[in-house]
């Protein structure tokens, strides 16, 4: 229930009923160090995404631009800005965000988090391959499932050790009530090997016959975006509303029950009505996404009443974040359930509306919730400060302004577009034409996405810094404390072979408290001098 | 709600029921269909393509041209035509009735000289079954015929809506969802100059001004002219097609291949699931190409 986050407050304050109460700053450095691992490499890629997507940008002003190369072509740059936001970005931030957050509500210590960051390891690889797999021609032309076939048993292994040992985390679980957070996270988690050994089956090794393999794929890419990612976003925001409120969620009972709604509705295979598929196809598709539209009506009601009055507090940073990525979530529901009627997709069908609808999904509603669970996990993670709330604020205005002028741009475009493209008076040139100047217009929502990425990155960096290099507790902290002393000091002592009393200093120089520490170690320089 | 154990069972079973409805039904209805065999002529549908083409479908996955074209054809609905094939031998009373059916016959005006002649277009499935009634019931041989209608079809992408069926033989099936460029379903049929498309490919702004389509020169090699230009070498309208350095332009296999892909793309055969009107359409379809020559987007 509500209450199980609530009282797993900042302090670590023992809950009343459960024996064993390991404190929040436990639990917190036991995921230290996969959790900023995954941030960081998320970072990155999305940068790497965002600065891609770009470039297929302006090659609508200089469709010529870098096209001698292959590698650089804009079928294969697209895939791979794609996959490197969706797979590098986003899950594996997703990923990061889940099992801290599974650790907290668990109230057990993450298991294994060296091996869950040799599998982070891993599916950096398996992105790595993927998109360089892209680049070099090898990408399936399945949207969001653009991975080479070679690429994605890498993925599946890395998963499998980093949603393993988590779950396993979650087995363990000191708090036997579930919240609804955790639902969303449960699902997620299952539902993604699920459809990635499907896909990587049905379409790469044994591939389904003609058509079929549309399905299995639209299939593959609303489950991930619905459930998968949207899954764990939808935990992130039930988790960081009510906690940063700090006040019950409104109804645990409509946030069940949109759960079980978008876990049998939200897994359809997204075709539109015009599609070459079976009508029963996309008339099924049709009837879920209006279900997938209710339950997020569902949620946007429950979040609306949970945060009631306190609707000015919602300034603070993650929370801004999060409302955005709830109104999207909102917003999405809605506009794909419109979007399914058959006379509405008559027109959208085959323009910039896709793209524009899809960038509402992952880059307002996905991004946005994660960017949220980054920024509130980073500083409890990191046991420092907060990233700089200026700087914070400004990557927050530089991808809402990015994404509100890239969506609105597409979505604007997509319906001249598609009005020109139904009549048949129109030639074709002129049907692109129409929808060339907003897509010219949208190369600055990229470039304020791109700029966006960057300061998530210098954020990111920064608060993961001090614990990477210097300070107190630092990643080779997690062992713990006096070791990191003792590698601290250690530079400052001869080689260790020829003194076995360094270690006794070393440790006795440990115990001190650490401003006493550089005394200490020079005492230890001092015997060693003396001793020679 | 504590009881993991049920979460996870619930969980269990929205997997497995969307599964059996996306992936394991779509294969239950496709997995063993087969290509179409007409008996009579001994062809079979969809029309297998020749090993260049299915190498060119490669080079089409590789370079990612679904993101901007589609091969899917819509449809919005059907218009019924009556044509005569026959007049028949009772000129006189088909005279006297023909003035009543279209506005285009006077009492006094002489019967067309060709067969078939088409009577009336656009009209509805009952108008045209009763006007096929009463020619009939003046010896005339007369027939419906079924057309679809829509955007895409008057466009002149396809004679009818693509099916299921066309996509049997191919893997991966490349529909595409964006239409930065124009359809290609009926491509071989629209436009069926090889040399055009590699023009097209190698300088798309040379044959279609507007085109943001970008070239793909990485699929031809470019040699210095030394002496005479080569047999191979690119030329449009009779004249070579150099690079910006005077080179000659020599397509590679990959090139080749991709346009005997692109040339295989036809939608232009009615079948069962889609019926459509052959002949008339082809026409129609020849005449789109003359007017897209001037200046079309590929």
């Amino acid at each position: 229930m509500s209450e199980s986050i609530n009282n797993g407050n900042e302090s670590g304050a023992a809950s009343p009923g459960w024996e064993v109460e390991i404190p929040v700053q436990e639990l917190d450095r036991s995921c230290r160090m996969p959790v900023l691992f995954m941030l960081w490499k998320a970072a990155g890629w999305l940068f790497l995404g965002s600065l891609l997507a770009l470039l297929n940008s302006v090659r609508f002003h200089a469709p010529d631009l870098l096209a001698h190369c292959p590698w650089l072509t804009y079928g294969r740059i697209g895939p791979a800005a794609s996959t490197a936001i969706v797979y590098g970005f986003a899950l594996q931030a997703a990923f990061g965000v889940a099992l801290w957050l599974t650790v907290r509500m668990s109230k057990s210590l993450l298991v294994q988090p060296g091996y869950i960051a040799l599998g982070a390891g891993f599916w950096n690889i398996g992105v790595l391959v993927g998109v360089v797999g892209i680049l070099a021609g090898d990408g399936t032309s399945y949207p969001m499932f653009e991975s080479p076939h070679y690429a994605v048993p890498i993925l599946f292994v890395a998963y499998s050790i980093i949603a393993g040992l988590g779950l396993v985390t979650f087995m363990r679980r000191q708090v036997k009530d579930l919240y609804v957070s955790q639902w969303f996270l449960f699902a997620a988690l299952l539902w993604f090997p699920w459809i990635l050994s499907t896909g990587s089956l049905l379409l790469h090794h044994f591939p389904v016959r003609g058509v079929a393999q549309v399905s299995v794929a639209g299939w593959y890419a609303t489950g991930l975006l619905t459930l998968v990612l949207g899954g764990i976003s939808l935990a992130v925001i039930f988790y960081v509303i009510p906690k940063v409120l700090k006040r019950p969620l409104h109804s645990h009972y409509m946030a069940v029950f949109a759960f079980w709604l978008l876990l049998f509705f939200g897994g359809g295979a997204g075709v539109l009505s015009g599609t070459t598929v079976p009508a029963w196809i996309s008339g099924l598709s049709a009837v879920m996404s209006f279900f997938v539209c209710f339950a997020s009506v569902l949620v946007g009601l429950n979040l609306i009443r949970t945060v009631g009055a306190d609707l000015g507090r919602l300034m603070s940073p993650e929370l801004r974040f999060v409302s955005v990525a709830s109104f999207a979530f909102l917003a999405a529901g809605v506009l794909n359930a419109i979007n399914a009627y058959s006379s509405i997709a008559e027109v959208t069908q085959f323009t910039l509306v896709l793209p524009a609808l899809q960038q509402l999904v992952l880059g307002g509603f996905i991004t946005m919730a994660l960017f949220a669970g980054v920024y509130h996990l980073l500083p409890r993670v990191t046991g420092s400060q907060a990233p700089i709330e200026g700087s914070v604020n400004l990557h927050f205005g530089a991808t809402v302004l990015g994404l509100g002028l890239t969506i609105c741009v597409l979505g604007l475009g997509g319906l001249i577009q598609g009005q020109a493209m139904n009549d048949p008076e129109i030639p074709f040139t002129a049907v692109t034409k129409s929808a060339l100047t907003f897509m010219r217009i949208e190369t600055v929502g990229s470039l304020l996405l791109v700029f966006g990425s960057v300061l998530f990155l210098v954020n990111v960096g920064r608060s993961i810094c001090p614990v990477l290099c210097c300070g107190p507790g630092g990643l080779l902290g997690c062992l713990k404390e006096d070791s990191v002393e003792e590698i601290e000091s250690a530079p400052a002592a001869e080689p260790k072979a020829v003194e076995p009393a360094a270690p006794q200093v070393a440790k006795k120089a440990s115990k001190k408290v650490a401003a006493k520490k550089k005394v200490a170690a020079k005492k230890k320089q001092a015997k060693k001098a003396a001793k020679k | 709600m504590n009881n993991g154990l049920l979460l996870f069972f619930g969980i269990l079973v929205a997997m497995v029921s969307s599964w059996f409805g996306f992936v394991h039904s779509p294969q239950l209805q496709f997995g063993k269909q087969l290509p179409e065999l007409d008996e009579s002529t001994g062809a079979s549908f969809p029309v297998p393509r020749s090993g260049a083409a299915n190498r060119g479908r490669d080079i089409y996955r590789q370079n990612g041209c679904a993101s901007c074209h589609t091969q899917q054809v819509r449809q919005s609905g059907f218009s019924f035509s009556v044509v005569i094939e026959d007049f028949g031998t009772n000129t006189v009373q088909l005279s006297q009735l023909l003035p009543s059916l279209s506005s285009q016959f006077t009492p006094s005006s002489p019967l067309p000289e060709e067969t078939p002649f088409r009577l009336k277009e656009g009209i509805d499935l009952r108008t045209a079954e009763g006007i096929v009634k009463s020619l009939t019931e003046v010896g005339a041989v007369a027939m419906a015929l079924i057309s679809p209608s829509g955007a895409d079809i008057e466009r002149g992408w396809g004679i009818r809506r693509t099916v299921g069926r066309d996509y049997l033989l191919d893997s991966p099936v490349m529909l595409g969802n964006q239409r930065i460029g124009p359809d290609l379903s009926n491509l071989g049929n629209r436009n069926p100059d090889a040399n055009w498309h590699l023009v097209h490919l190698f300088q798309p702004r040379s044959v279609v001004q507007d085109s943001v389509m970008p070239h793909y020169g990485y699929l031809f090699e470019k040699r210095e002219i030394t002496g005479a230009a080569s047999a191979d070498a690119l030329r449009f309208n009779g004249e070579l097609v150099v690079d910006d350095e005077g080179r000659q332009v020599i397509p590679r296999t990959a090139a080749l291949d991709l346009v005997a892909y692109l040339l295989s793309l036809r939608l232009d055969e009615p079948i069962f699931e889609a019926p459509g009107e052959k002949s008339a359409t082809v026409e129609s379809a020849e005449e789109t190409l003359v007017s897209e020559q001037s200046g079309a987007t590929e």
